[in-house]
């Protein structure tokens, strides 16, 4: 039952950050991460008395109504006691679909350790794998938590010591991830322990938990629990072992405080220098240092407005304070902080470092923005550049049933837009249409749910277009790209970027705006670059070209270099073949001539030059279509597999790993996105419905040469582009 | 056969008669006015005057289509392409001719005065101590776009005591043009950008407004004067002088009605700045 805290009390307590954790639940899809955190809000929930007031003259705040109150918090705080202590433990919501990278990133980011949920039967999948490598790469400590404990006993109706037999598998799967991807520093430490505590279980649905020392000091065994089921009673378990108690303990226990957290934490997640001010008040999370806050999430709140929810890293956040926005490059004013109060969101003067913080009035913030101190602008480095990791593959048009209704239907979009970076929303020219763009079929599933929730507008949509993006596989030759005026010539030429230099921008390790030294180093000694070129770049885009800069002594290139850039940067939206976005990319600059008066070597002039040559090249390198592709992981009874694979291979599905997990098969294959948009219809008649698929984006690869050329007039007629293969010499003259 | 002609720089007045004849006999009349302002001198004045029609060419018929059509035009007929001032100076129409010659299509070029020597005209300034001329654009700061090479035209120029000859951008096609008082504003925003101590408000400047048009002005003054000012209607050009020859401050002084002591203040100035690379 939620107890009722004044604001104050509240704020108190997260003014002395040893009792504030910073925590999340992670979980692979369907293993009951959503049960789990309802669990913890209706155990521990906190609500301010205003709100308190509403829910009593309901009667009672039903967990449905909490639920969707939490569907769309950025975040919800909760009071929990321990060992005579209060503490305030943030819980920061975390997307339930591993589609949004970029995200998932970002509210790691906010957390210092996380509640992985394991199902009891199914063990460690390969979303648990990919929660746990993602947490532990942002310095964030997974506990364990083994859910649908019930299934054991109700389903495979084990004994009491053939359910501890698969705890102690899974927490060995469990430990091996951590072996595998920790830092070396914490590869043992963040093993964890069952008899320590570390490790909860129970059943969320049931709403029982334990650990091994409450079981302990409570003096239960598993014949107790068996028992319960056998007898139907589990109400019992959850007064007696309410899950929240277990889950919680042991988050306060073994998470560290945000203070502990950030000396390890900020010299991983920050690339500024530690011993400036910022940096040592950061590691110390002081609260009376400059503030720094990192952004995880943008909501767009019908009557305040734009609101940014982010960790308070250093300094105390107060209302009317100056701060600048090191992304946006634009200074703002905080009109309005918050702190969260269970789900809801309450006013507040100020809240200080180790915390989560709502702010209102920074509208040219989005989620990934690094707000600072206006004071030290100059000092700050961001928690992260402009990195798209998410990279949209899938797209489809959506228009208003009633066309009266396009213009609350844009401003919801644009709306969806601000809060979910990854969506991308933009206007065919041509044909006028509104079209979104998504990380996969799910992403725009649950946009255009969320669209409905919130609007209520009947929408019609077109059925999704798959994003294919164009690459090289060889070396082009240098083409000769003329002006219009024809007295500016440039020399360029293309060629693959290798794997490694990919990984490194994809990661973020590798990006525009860095330190051209610290780049060039980076690339020389993990990307195998020559010194000389990787000193000399000049952009990189958001699509993973890189533009080098090869020529020496031209006169007037410094003056043209930013419109060669913009030219290279409009280039690589849409590439010859089919006009769509150009993907790990070379470009070289080897020759400039330029005309003698600035008034004829302007944009109109060189971004037309550019392209002409760059799309000369692309074709003379062997030019592709990369095509998205999809890791399935399919969950199978064994006697349905046949038909399972059968539908895999009829859309070019590669089967990557078949494995018996307990009753079940499990499938790993690999399938195009352009084939799986009947998948989930095609699996349900082949199995009679009792296969269980889960997907996410794994990679590009080059579209079957069979059917590249046809693939590129189909998309070439698809948006009206005259139906034949592009030559060089549409770009150039021969 | 392609003709191209000149058609001077105010009024039809100022066609040469070579050209006007021209007109008379030619199969077909382009006339292209997308680098000009010359209010007297457009398609309609024009037909006016020789009686014949006259079809307007746009900047991308000549440029992003490469003259295409006329050129096929001009291996059977004789074309005449009309520009104001003079076809090679004022525009970069060296290209027509380049493919003119490449497609074996026989081609004319045929001069007349042109802006730049109208605007050291009208200044009396000696054409002798002039160094490289320049065109002042519109930065395009979405673009990130600045016309930082105009500065250094400016710094090579006055580091060898020559004038600068500064055109201000116009784009005729979008009814754009710059005025002195932005440009002067754009040059000071450009020092503040590059901090090589090359001009400052006190530079001295000399703004010439409708050169060679009956209300032509000329204006001897700061730039931080001409920033402040409204010199009326366009086409517009700013000189930043290096070092003043004794006869040209005799001639801005009485024709122009600039202050001499100012004028001997500005040529110690760029002495003091420019000692070491001065050309003696």
């Amino acid at each position: 039952m939620p107890r009722y805290k004044q604001v104050e009390e509240i704020a108190k307590i997260m003014r002395n950050v040893e009792q504030v954790r910073n925590i999340g639940t992670l979980a692979h899809v369907d293993h009951g991460k959503t049960t789990t955190s309802d669990s913890l809000l209706m155990g521990a929930g906190i609500l301010s008395p205003k709100v308190a007031g509403q829910a009593l003259a309901l009667d009672y705040v039903e967990i449905e109504q909490l639920r969707q109150m939490t569907v769309k918090a950025a975040n919800v705080s909760l009071y929990h006691e321990w060992e005579g202590k209060p503490y305030v433990i943030n819980l920061v919501d975390t997307p339930g679909h591993v589609d949004f990278t970029g995200h998932v990133t970002r509210s790691l980011r906010m957390m210092d350790g996380g509640i992985v949920v394991v199902d009891a039967v199914e063990g460690v999948m390969t979303q648990t794998e990919t929660v746990v490598r993602q947490a532990l790469q942002e310095y964030v400590r997974p506990l364990l938590y083994i859910n649908k404990v019930d299934r054991l006993i109700k389903e495979l109706r084990l004994g009491p010591r053939e359910i501890q037999q698969r705890f102690v598998e899974i927490v060995k799967e469990f430990n091996g991830l951590i072996e595998l991807y920790a830092d070396k520093e914490f590869r043992d430490k963040w093993k964890v322990d069952i008899a320590k505590g570390q490790v909860a279980f129970g059943s969320a649905l049931h709403k029982w938990g334990l650990t091994v020392p409450i079981a302990v000091e409570k003096g239960v065994k598993f014949d107790y629990i068996i028992d319960a089921y056998a007898h139907d009673d589990v109400e019992t378990l959850a007064k007696e072992f309410p899950l929240y108690v277990a889950l919680l303990d042991m988050v306060v226990e073994h998470i560290p405080n945000p203070r502990e957290a950030q000396k390890y934490r900020v010299p991983r997640l920050w690339r500024g220098d530690l011993n400036s001010e910022i940096g040592k008040a950061m590691l110390e999370c002081d609260p009376d240092g400059p503030t720094v806050v990192a952004v995880s999430k943008i909501t767009v709140d019908p009557h305040a407005g734009q609101v940014a929810t982010g960790r308070v890293f250093s300094g105390t956040v107060v209302e009317g304070e100056e701060v600048y926005l090191l992304n946006a490059r634009d200074s703002g004013k905080i009109l309005q902080v918050g702190l969260y109060m269970g789900p809801y969101r309450e006013k507040i003067d100020q809240v200080s470092a180790g915390n989560i913080v709502a702010m209102l009035g920074l509208d040219k913030a989005r989620a990934g923005e690094t707000v600072v101190d206006i004071k030290y602008k100059d000092q700050m480095v961001p928690f992260e550049h402009l990195v798209y990791v998410a990279e949209p593959v899938v797209t489809i048009a959506i228009e208003p049933k009633r066309s009266s209704d396009l213009p609350k239907l844009v401003d919801a979009l644009r709306k969806l837009a601000i809060e979910d970076p990854t969506l991308k929303v933009y206007i065919n020219q041509e044909t006028g249409e509104y079209l979104i763009s998504g990380v996969g079929t799910l992403h725009l599933e649950i946009v255009l749910w969320d669209l409905k929730q919130r609007t209520g507008l009947e929408v019609v949509t077109s059925p999704p277009i798959v994003r294919y993006r164009e690459t090289v596989r060889d070396k082009g030759e240098v083409f000769e790209g003329k002006s219009p005026n024809k007295h500016n010539k440039l020399y360029l030429y293309v060629e693959p970027l290798n794997e490694e230099t990919i990984k490194l921008m994809q990661e973020g390790k590798v990006y525009a705006d860095q330190d051209w030294r610290e780049r060039a180093n980076i690339l020389r000694e993990y990307a195998g670059w020559d010194t000389d070129e990787a000193r000399n770049i000049w952009d990189i885009d958001e699509n993973f070209n890189i533009f080098v800069n090869k020529t020496s002594g031209v006169q007037y290139l410094r003056e043209v270099r930013d419109t060669i850039v913009q030219g290279f940067r409009w280039t690589m939206e849409a590439g010859p073949l089919a006009q769509e976005p150009v993907r790990g990319v070379k470009v070289v600059l080897v020759d400039a001539v330029l005309h003698e008066d600035p008034a004829h070597r302007g944009p109109a002039q060189i971004m037309p030059a550019t392209k002409n040559s760059i799309m000369a090249s692309i074709l003379s390198a062997k030019p592709t279509l990369l095509e998205p592709i999809l890791k399935v992981d399919v969950k199978v009874p064994p006697a349905h597999l046949s038909g399972v694979l059968t539908v895999l291979n009829r859309h070019r599905g590669k089967i990557i790993l078949m494995e018996e997990k307990g009753l079940i098969m499990r499938v790993l294959a690999e399938l195009p996105v352009s084939e799986s948009f009947n998948i989930a219809d095609e699996l349900r008649e082949a199995t009679q419905g009792r296969a269980f698929f889960a997907y996410e984006f794994l990679k590009w690869a080059p579209v079957p040469a069979a059917q590249l050329e046809q693939l590129v007039l189909s998309i070439r007629e698809r948006k009206g582009l005259p139906k034949k293969l592009p030559r060089i010499e549409d770009f150039v003259s021969l | 056969m392609l003709v191209l002609a000149g058609l001077g720089l105010y009024s039809t007045r100022d066609i040469p008669l070579g050209v006007l004849e021209l007109l008379r006999r030619a199969d077909v009349i382009y006339f292209e006015g997308y680098t000009s302002l010359a209010p007297f001198l457009n398609r309609e004045t024009i037909e006016r005057l020789c009686g014949r029609e006259v079809k307007e060419v746009k900047r991308e018929d000549l440029e992003e289509r490469s003259a295409r059509e006329l050129l096929a035009e001009a291996a059977e007929k004789l074309v005449v392409l009309l520009t104001v001032g003079n076809p090679l100076l004022a525009t970069t129409h060296a290209a027509i001719v380049l493919e003119a010659k490449r497609r074996g299509v026989p081609f004319l070029v045929l001069p007349s005065a042109s802006v730049i020597d109208g605007i050291i005209c009208a200044t009396g300034l000696h054409i002798y101590r002039f160094g490289r001329v320049t065109t002042l654009v519109f930065p395009d700061e979405e673009k990130g776009f600045y016309p930082l090479s105009t500065y250094y035209a400016i710094k090579s120029n006055m580091s060898r005591g020559l004038h600068t000859l500064v055109l201000l951008d116009i784009k005729a096609e979008e009814g754009r043009y710059m005025n002195p008082g932005y440009a002067a504003q754009l040059l000071l925003r450009l020092e503040s950008m590059l901090s090589e101590g090359v001009l400052d408000e006190n530079t001295l400047a000399i703004v010439v407004a409708r050169a060679t048009a009956p209300d032509q002005e000329v204006k001897v003054c700061t730039l931080g004067e001409a920033a402040q000012e409204d010199f009326g209607q366009p086409p517009f050009s700013v000189i930043i002088p290096g070092l003043l020859h004794a006869t040209e401050i005799e001639y801005l002084q009485h024709v122009h009605g600039a202050p001499p002591e100012v004028m001997v203040r500005w040529n110690e100035r760029v002495r003091k700045r420019f000692s070491n690379t001065l050309e003696v």
